[in-house]
């Protein structure tokens, strides 16, 4: 439904996006992982049409944007950070949105306002971030959008609203919508995502599904053990390994892990925890495979 | 004292702007009004200009006596200058009372392990020490003049009389705070206060002062500074003292975050369903504050449109520049251009908040998803132009509806309300075509529009040095004024007004276009 071909920004000499091409496709979720100041908001930025790309196209349902002004009419934002009306309450702001959206559902509105434990009456100049974010996206998803694109949504979220928005996510594209979900936090990503695409330095440099990519992951386990395995150190599958008070650290490449597990059993552990994969880890693993 | 110190440290450098903003003005007066008018008879004409209902309403009764020009610098500044005190008054004592607490600061300092006696104590020296700032600096500043009749006790009470009138309204603030449940409330009622009170005694101080004596401002008028120095009305402002103990009690008898009174605590939602509804609500104080504020700048202009002949006559460069020419319309005339392009300014103003919506993001947040006749970028461009047309306009308007009000009683004045009128719609066309200079470069970029500025700014010092001093005429062409007719004195050129407002509707156009296009912020 949206694809961008060959995309790029500059700013002047800074290249914030450089031939960037990927496709997202009716009811997915993608997720757009990359480190601060890889360029995830200036790509976000253009689809949404507040940036003029230098170069290339952007192609919703076919038809380049710069042709069909229509298509923002499809499509929800929501920022990193998100600034409101300060003397408007939250309520106000949102059903302000369901107007000019044309939309009405005041049941949808009760529950997500009470899910999010959002209280509308204040005036969103006494608001925190996280109240903020909340406005903005009960305001995405509520909206009869089809595609939703949020931008590190959520930074300003505890905890316990990271996965009420989480379960938002899932519900959305339960209803056939399409989510674009940009994050520097691999893990947050996995658990939402069909498929990833990796920027960095404004490039792509992976993308497919987490299953295609799991060979440049790698899973991180701490062993516990009175038994000596620094012999492991040596299997071309295992990275990194390190002795801490808290047991030996070693890096497995992910599609090696049975064999891997085979040399486990050789030794008397008491404890094995694992660690998902970072992002900082993918990298390393990409600039290895590169020199 | 700790909490009064931390107070003190955050309103150091606030209250220290506007006390020096306040004194200030009330200092550099004097020496204006010195010698302006020498003999008995120009004192006596003067009198007589301030002596009409208009005036009265505007600044209190004429006091008894001679009317010097010391007498004259307490008459025509005591009111307007109290309406300053009592606003520094009404905002700072807001700021740590009723506001702190909503924000939860007050709770955060009791939890902290200071008194609510503490409190409240720490709320009323804070007042005191910058009151009492405001006396010794006026009394001290005006105390340094050697102009006659400036007497240490005229000093002297008209220092006292501002400093009790701001202390009056600062703890009258602190009073309603405890009454209502908002800083946004607290600051309307206490607003409101100090306007009604001024409104009020502007009736009965033409119907009749002896109704006037509820209103404080009437109690500085009737010590009739640096005239009669009648001491006593200073004593009203005892009030004070009922006041503190109504602070006291009203606080330590109530819970923090409760009120006395609670109005619509479930505030009823408003609708707002249009972009040109949420933007005129976002700016509507801004908006009314600029046609209130000029259109009190229009009464104070036209107040000194009977004096015109005897100001200019004052002025040999002024006077050589005018020639023959009908010096009192040529002044007007003068006064409606600085005017327009002081009307100008909301309106600029109004781009700017239009960039700001963009560089706040919010701009893209609601263009995207809502439907495009409803928002969109060409929407809120030409939304906010024609706010700031509207305001523009509007505010020039208001200035020159306060110039005609203030100046119907002079009766030498040739100027009649359709000079107002047609002068009106001329010069309106220079604040179009400033707002379409203003749009176009909003238009293009937010950096940009800062040359905006600078070009309001030029043309306000390119008429005004071109009256005093004959500047070189290239240096006005740039001005929109240049091409359009000195009204009233010249007769209106209506192919000038047309092309000037056209060009700036224009060049309006020109920037919707480029607005529609660029790259946000
Ligand atoms: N308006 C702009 N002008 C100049 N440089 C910009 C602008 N916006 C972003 N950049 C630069 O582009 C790069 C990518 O930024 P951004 O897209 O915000 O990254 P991310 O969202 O992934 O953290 C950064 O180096 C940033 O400094
Ligand atoms: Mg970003």
């Amino acid at each position: 439904m949206l694809s961008l071909n060959n995309v790029s920004k500059h700013f002047g000499k800074v290249r914030a996006a450089e031939n960037l091409s990927f496709t997202l496709e009716k009811g997915e979720v993608f997720g757009f992982i990359g480190p601060n100041g890889a360029g995830k908001s200036t790509t976000i930025r253009m689809i949404i049409g507040a940036l003029k790309p230098t170069q290339g196209e952007i192609l919703y349902d076919g038809k380049n944007i710069k042709k069909n002004k229509k298509y923002i009419e499809n499509i929800a934002y929501v920022p990193g950070d998100v600034n409101l009306w300060g003397n408007l309450t939250g309520e106000e702001v949102i059903n302000f949105m369901m107007k000019t959206r044309g939309y009405k559902n005041d049941d949808e509105k009760i529950r997500l306002i009470d899910k999010f434990k959002l209280d509308g009456s204040k005036k969103c100049k006494t608001y925190s971030k996280g109240n903020r974010q909340k406005v903005a996206l009960i305001c995405a998803f509520l909206s009869n959008a089809e595609l939703l694109i949020f931008d590190e949504p959520t930074t300003g979220l505890d905890p316990l609203m990271e996965r009420v928005f989480h379960e938002e996510v899932i519900r959305a594209k339960s209803a056939g919508k399409t989510i674009l979900l940009s994050s520097h936090i691999l893990s947050e990503v996995e658990k939402l995502a069909d498929r990833i695409a990796i920027i960095r330095n404004g490039e792509i440099i992976e993308s497919g599904s987490m299953k295609e990519l799991r060979h440049i992951t790698r899973m991180e386990y701490i062993i516990e053990t009175d038994d000596d395995i620094t012999a492991l150190k040596h299997r071309s599958f295992v990275h990194e390994f390190s002795e801490s008070p808290d047991g030996y650290h070693l890096f497995i490449d992910n599609d090696k892990i049975p064999e891997f597990l085979k040399y486990l059993k050789l030794y008397n552990l008491k404890n094995l925890t694992t660690a998902p994969p970072r992002l900082e880890d993918i990298f390393m693993r990409y600039y290895e495979g590169t020199k | 004292m700790t909490y009064f110190k931390l107070l003190m440290k955050n309103l150091r450098l606030k209250s220290a702007l506007w006390i020096f903003a306040l004194c200030g003005l009330s200092i550099s007066i004097p020496p204006v009004f010195n010698g302006l008018y020498s003999t008995a008879a120009e004192q006596e004409g003067m009198k007589m200009t301030v002596d009409n209902p208009a005036m009265v309403a505007l600044i209190g009764p004429v006091p008894g006596g001679e009317y010097t020009s010391a007498v004259m610098f307490g008459h025509q500044m005591l009111m307007f200058m109290a309406l300053f005190h009592g606003l520094f008054g009404i905002l700072i004592a807001n700021g740590i009372a009723r506001k702190a607490e909503e924000s939860g600061l007050t709770e955060y300092v009791l939890s902290a392990g200071i008194g609510k006696k503490k409190i409240v104590t720490a709320q009323l020296m804070s007042g005191f020490i910058i009151n009492a700032l405001v006396f010794i600096i006026l009394f001290g500043g005006l105390s340094i003049y050697d102009i006659e009749g400036l007497s240490v006790a005229g000093n002297l009470y008209y220092a006292l009389g501002l400093a009790l009138f701001g202390l009056l309204f600062f703890i009258m603030t602190l009073v309603l705070g405890n009454l209502f449940d908002s800083g946004d409330m607290t600051f309307g009622i206490a607003l409101s206060l100090l306007i009604v009170f001024y409104l009020y005694r502007a009736v009965t101080d033409v119907a009749n002062t002896a109704y006037s004596v509820i209103s404080p401002y009437h109690w500085l008028s009737r010590i009739e500074v640096y005239g009669d120095n009648a001491g006593i009305w200073l004593l009203p402002f005892t009030a004070i003292l009922i006041l503190i103990i109504f602070s006291y009690v009203l606080f330590l008898k109530r819970d923090i975050g409760d009120s006395y009174i609670k109005i619509g605590k479930k505030k009823n939602l408003r609708k707002i369903y249009s972009y040109p509804k949420l933007a005129f609500i976002n700016m509507r104080v801004m908006i009314i504050s600029w046609l209130i504020g000029l259109f009190a700048a229009g009464l104070s202009y036209g107040s000194i449109f009977g004096d015109l002949e005897s100001l200019i006559g004052e002025n040999d460069m002024l006077r050589e520049s005018l020639g023959s020419n009908d010096a009192a319309a040529f002044f007007i005339g003068m006064l409606l251009v600085i005017s327009a392009l002081i009307a100008a300014v909301p309106a600029l103003m109004i781009n700017g908040r239009m960039l700001n919506e963009e560089k706040n993001g919010r701009l893209e947040v609601i263009i995207a998803g809502t439907l495009n006749k409803k928002v969109s970028r060409t929407k809120v461009f030409i939304t906010h132009y024609l706010y700031g047309i509207a305001a523009g306009i509007s505010a020039f308007l208001f200035t020159i509806l306060g110039m005609y009000l203030a100046s119907m009683n002079v009766d030498d004045l040739s100027i009649t309300i359709k000079d107002y009128v047609l002068s009106a719609v001329n010069y309106s066309a220079g604040i179009i075509f400033i707002t379409g200079v203003s749009a176009l470069f909003a238009g293009i970029s937010k950096k940009l529009h800062l040359t905006a500025w600078l070009y309001a700014a030029y043309i306000f010092f390119a008429n005004y040095f071109g009256v005093l001093i004959n500047i070189d005429e290239v240096y006005l062409m740039l001005s929109p004024f240049y091409y359009l007719s000195d009204m009233p004195y010249e007769s209106m050129d209506i192919k000038a007004v047309i092309i000037i407002a056209g060009l700036g509707i224009m060049l309006a156009v020109i920037g919707a276009a480029v607005f529609k296009r660029r790259n946000l912020l």
